[in-house]
């Protein structure tokens, strides 16, 4: 009795616990919500790639711009690049940042002229800069060019639509439970999974190579 | 009465353990590993190693203590491991740490309600630790008085 006891519990979790790693869970939501709301130029890699990897960032947060900094190189490099991961970056503006919503508004209208991820790392990088004042401009005419600038500038003025994306992406962040940044919504399989806070790149890397290789 | 109420606390606290393992394995180890982070207190190198066992080593006892196999050390082990969950855990919140539990799997803020949730348990786990000891030695108690009368009888039939 006590040896059924015993095993009864691991037999039952240890066939969920199979069952969680390909089981449909979030599948129907996952098709129907991800690449419905998604703009080209938030998305890198293949779309093919089994692992989907959404960020959920802030501009005003430090540990995001850690993140973007100092773990996005190596993740581009390694498995972005190489096809066996795509990323989606999403836009998750705190309330208490009052920059934020800013700055995610000019890193879309770059993105609108092609130029998303240069002005995405420049915003990154200099966010010490603008942190307080708000003064985002200055610091991304240092990577555009004049005309690209004034287009940056008249549809950070003028384009209604261009804080849509940030709204799908606070919606879908509010759908996964998402309430800190930078956070990570893992994809495979049809299963979302939220990762937060994102682990250091060590373990995330081990983590996708073993889940890469098994494939 | 006493050893009903035994009983019933180690067979809630397995299944409470239990519960807990299922809701880390039933996500990727990524996700607990995440969670661990978290706290910032490993190393990077021990994230991987500890959300690939932990939860494993939760199911083990949760199973232990249900069946009663080993109940007084798995009991002692419980508590000693919920002792430890809980003084991070405290060490953290007091730290101001925004920071997800990672107690029963992903989404659960740290803070007041899973602070007296997991502190309700440690306490759980310690009654049980000391009832499962007090009630071993009390058995002890009788066997030992017991005995030299069972031998007296013995040699007054011999």
């Amino acid at each position: 009795m006590r040896l059924l006891l015993f095993l009864l519990p691991a037999l039952l979790i240890t066939g969920d616990a199979v069952a969680g790693e390909t089981g449909p869970v979030h599948k129907k939501a996952a098709a129907e919500r991800g690449p419905a709301l998604i703009q080209n130029y938030k998305e890198f890699g293949s779309p093919n790639a089994p692992v989907t990897l959404e960020l959920y960032t802030d501009y005003s947060c430090p540990s995001c711009r850690n993140f973007y900094i100092q773990t996005m190189p190596a993740l581009m490099a390694e498995f972005v690049n190489t096809n066996r991961v795509r990323i989606v970056h999403r836009d998750f503006p705190l309330p208490q940042h009052p920059f934020s919503r800013l700055a995610a508004r000019y890193a879309n209208a770059a993105g609108e002229i092609g130029k998303y991820d240069v002005v995405v790392t420049q915003i990154f990088r200099t966010q010490p800069e603008w942190d307080q004042n708000g003064a985002i401009e200055p610091q991304v005419a240092k990577v555009l060019s004049p005309s690209e600038m004034a287009k940056v500038k008249e549809l950070v003025k003028t384009d209604s639509h261009l804080d849509d994306t940030v709204t799908k992406d606070v919606a879908l962040a509010n759908q996964d439970g998402i309430n800190q940044t930078p956070s990570m919504v893992l994809v495979r399989n049809g299963k979302r999974e939220v990762i937060a806070p994102i682990p250091p790149y060590t373990v995330l890397k081990s983590y996708l190579t073993s889940v890469l290789a098994r494939r | 009465m006493t050893r009903w109420l035994l009983v019933a606390g180690r067979v809630i606290l397995g299944a409470i353990l239990v519960y807990a393992a299922y809701a880390k394995l039933r996500v990727s180890w990524l996700v607990f590993a995440g969670s661990l982070s978290g706290y910032q207190l490993l190393p990077d190198s021990l994230l991987e190693p500890i959300a690939k066992t932990l939860p494993w080593f939760e199911l083990a006892l949760g199973i232990l203590l249900i069946s009663g196999v080993l109940a007084r050390w798995s009991a002692l082990v419980s508590t000693l491991l919920l002792g430890a969950f809980f003084a991070v855990m405290i060490r953290s919140y007091a730290a101001g740490l925004k920071i997800d539990c990672g107690c029963f799997g992903p989404g659960e803020a740290l803070g007041p309600k899973t602070l007296i949730r997991d502190g309700s348990l440690v306490a759980l786990s310690l009654a049980v630790t000391i009832g499962a000891f007090v009630s071993r030695k009390r058995q002890r108690d009788r066997a030992d008085r017991w005995r030299p009368v069972r031998d007296n009888q013995r040699l007054d039939v011999a």
